[in-house]
C-alpha cells in the first residue's frame, strides 16, 4: 500500500518546526507504524538526510515511551493501543497521515516527534511513592487486601505514564495520570497512610508544571492505552478536598 | 501568596461545581414557579408578590445568587486562561476523541447563558426600554384588593414578540447543553462518582438538561401559540 506522511520536523527546541511530506510506496499492511517509520529513516539515512526522531522502547505496548499524535488522536486509531501497536492495515491505501508530537507547555518538544515528559517524573517525585520498605514479593500477602480492592488498585496501576491523556485533553490536564497514581497507592494499606500528604503534594506539583484543569470531557479515558477509568479523577478530587480541608483547619500539619 | 494559599486547579473546579450547583438549584425553583403561568393569572401574581414581600429573604437570595454568579464567571475566566497557557502551540489535526460537543463548548454555552441572563433581567426585572411599559402593569389580588405588579400580563406581552421568544429559546438551548455537561462535571469535581455510579449520574445530568429545556421553553411556545393569554 501507499501512504502520504505529513511529519512534524523540528531540529531543536528553540527552532521553528514545520510539516514535511514523505510518500511511502510498497508499505506492507502487517507492518507496525513504527516499523514503517524505521524504513523511512533507513531510506533518509541512505540519502544522507537526518532521520526522524521519535521515542520508542519496548514496542509491545507496556513501556509508555512512544508518543505520537496520529491524525489527531494520541497513539493513532484503535482503542487501548499505544503507537507501537498500531499496524498499517488500520489505514486506507493512499491515506494522508499527519504525525505530530504531543502538545502541551509541560511537554516541550526536544526534537521532531520527541517531547520531554519529565514533568510526570517530577509529579511522581513529589508524592507518587510509599516511603517505607514494603518488603519482597512474599510480604505482599502479610497484610490481607480484599480482592475487589486489589483489583481496583491494579486497574489504576496499569497507567504507563505515556501522557496521551494530557495530549488529547482540551485543557492539557494531567488529572487522569495523577488520579491513577493516587488511586493505585491510596487504595492499598501501605499507601493509605500517606494519602493526604501524597495527594496535596502531587496536585501542587501538577499545577507547578502548568497542566490545565479537568473539564471532564472523558477524551482521556477514550484514548488511554490502558483504559484507565475517569473514576480516578473523581477519586482524586475527593481525596484532594478532604486533605485540603484538614490542612486548612489545622487538623494536619501544613505541607511545606 | 504562598503556593498553599493559592487556589489549585482542582480548587477552581470545586468552586465551579458548588456555584454551579447553587445556580442549578435556583433554576429548578424558578421553573416550578414559572409553571403557574398556566393557572389563572392570580396564582403567579400572588406568588410574585410573596417572593418580594419579605425584603430580607429577597435580598439574601439575590446576594447568594449574585455571589455564585460572579464566582462562577471568575473561575471560568481563570480556567480559560489556564487552558490557553497550557497549550501554546496548537495541533494541526485534532479530533474530539470521544469528548461530547457540550463538554468542549462550556465556555460558549456559558457566555450565551450569561448574555441571556442579562437580557432576562433587563426585560423582566429592570423594565428598561423598550420594555418600560411592564412597569405600569398592575393587578388586584382578590382577597386583599391590594394592587400588585401583573406578572402574568408582563409574561404574556413580553413573550408574544417572536424575536423575544426566539431569544428565550436560544437561551434555553444554551442552558440545555450547559446543564447536561455541568451536572456531569459537578459530580466528578466534587468527587462523588465512580464507575458504578456513572450511568445514573449521566442519566440524571441528561434528564435535568431536558427537563429544564422543555420546562422553560413550553412557556414562550405556549404564549406564541396563544394557549396562554
Amino acid at each position: 500500500m501507499r501512504v502520504i506522511l505529513r511529519i512534524w520536523r523540528q531540529p531543536f527546541p528553540e527552532e521553528r518546526g514545520g510539516f514535511v511530506e514523505y510518500v511511502r510506496e510498497n508499505v506492507r499492511p502487517d507492518m507496525s507504524f513504527l516499523e514503517m517509520l524505521d524504513e523511512l529513516n533507513h531510506d533518509l539515512e541512505l540519502e544522507g538526510k537526518e532521520p526522524i526522531a521519535f521515542e520508542h522502547d519496548c514496542r509491545e505496548g507496556i513501556c509508555g515511551s512512544c508518543s505520537l499524535m496520529i491524525n489527531g488522536r494520541p497513539h493513532g486509531p484503535g482503542r487501548a493501543t499505544t503507537s507501537c501497536q498500531v499496524y498499517m492495515r488500520s489505514f486506507r491505501d493512499g491515506e494522508q497521515i499527519t504525525v505530530e508530537p504531543f502538545r502541551t507547555k509541560a511537554f516541550p518538544v526536544i526534537k521532531d516527534l520527541v517531547v520531554d515528559r519529565s514533568a510526570f517524573d517530577r509529579i511522581l517525585q513529589a508524592g507518587g511513592y510509599i516511603s517505607v520498605g514494603t518488603g519482597q514479593a512474599p510480604e505482599a500477602n502479610t497484610i490481607p487486601v480484599p480482592h475487589d480492592v486489589a483489583e481496583e488498585a491494579f486497574d489504576a496501576a496499569h497507567c504507563i505514564g505515556c501522557g496521551a491523556c494530557v495530549a488529547t485533553c482540551i485543557n492539557s490536564a494531567a488529572v487522569l495520570f495523577v488520579g491513577a497514581k493516587a488511586r493505585h497507592l491510596g487504595l492499598l494499606p501501605q499507601g493509605k497512610l500517606e494519602q493526604d500528604l501524597r495527594v496535596l503534594r502531587m496536585v501542587r506539583a501538577m499545577d507547578r508544571e502548568g497542566f490545565g484543569a479537568c473539564s471532564f470531557t472523558r477524551a482521556c479515558e477514550a484514548v488511554c492505552p490502558k483504559e484507565i477509568s475517569v473514576e480516578v479523577i473523581s477519586a482524586l478530587n475527593r481525596a484532594y478536598w478532604l486533605a485540603r480541608t484538614k490542612e486548612f483547619l489545622g487538623w494536619r500539619k501544613p505541607i511545606a | 501568596m504562598t503556593e498553599r494559599n493559592a487556589i489549585s486547579t482542582i480548587g477552581l473546579k470545586i468552586l465551579m461545581g458548588i456555584t454551579g450547583f447553587i445556580l442549578v438549584g435556583y433554576v429548578s425553583l424558578h421553573m416550578l414557579g414559572n409553571w403557574q403561568v398556566f393557572l389563572p393569572a392570580v396564582y403567579i401574581n400572588q406568588y410574585a408578590y410573596l417572593l418580594k414581600s419579605i425584603p430580607l429573604v429577597l435580598w439574601t437570595v439575590r446576594l447568594v445568587l449574585f455571589v455564585a454568579f460572579v464566582v462562577h464567571i471568575w473561575s471560568a475566566i481563570r480556567l480559560a486562561q489556564l487552558r490557553r497557557s497550557a497549550r501554546p502551540v496548537p495541533y494541526d489535526q485534532r479530533k474530539p476523541n470521544g469528548a461530547s460537543w457540550e463538554s468542549r463548548s462550556m465556555l460558549l454555552t456559558g457566555i450565551g447563558l450569561g448574555l441571556f441572563v442579562v437580557f432576562h433581567l433587563y426585560q423582566f426585572t429592570w423594565h428598561l426600554p423598550p420594555f418600560s411599559a411592564f412597569e405600569g402593569f398592575t393587578a388586584r389580588l382578590s382577597e386583599t384588593s391590594r394592587s400588585v405588579p401583573d406578572v402574568h400580563r408582563m409574561m404574556v406581552e413580553g413573550l408574544r414578540n417572536l424575536w423575544v421568544a426566539g431569544a428565550y429559546l436560544l437561551g434555553m438551548g444554551c442552558l440545555f447543553f450547559h446543564v447536561r455537561h455541568g451536572i456531569d462535571g459537578l459530580f466528578s469535581s466534587l468527587g462523588l462518582v465512580n464507575r458504578r455510579s456513572f450511568p445514573w449520574e449521566r442519566w440524571l445530568a441528561h434528564a435535568l438538561g431536558w427537563v429544564f429545556f422543555l420546562g422553560f421553553s413550553i412557556i414562550p411556545v405556549a404564549i406564541a401559540l396563544g394557549w396562554v393569554r
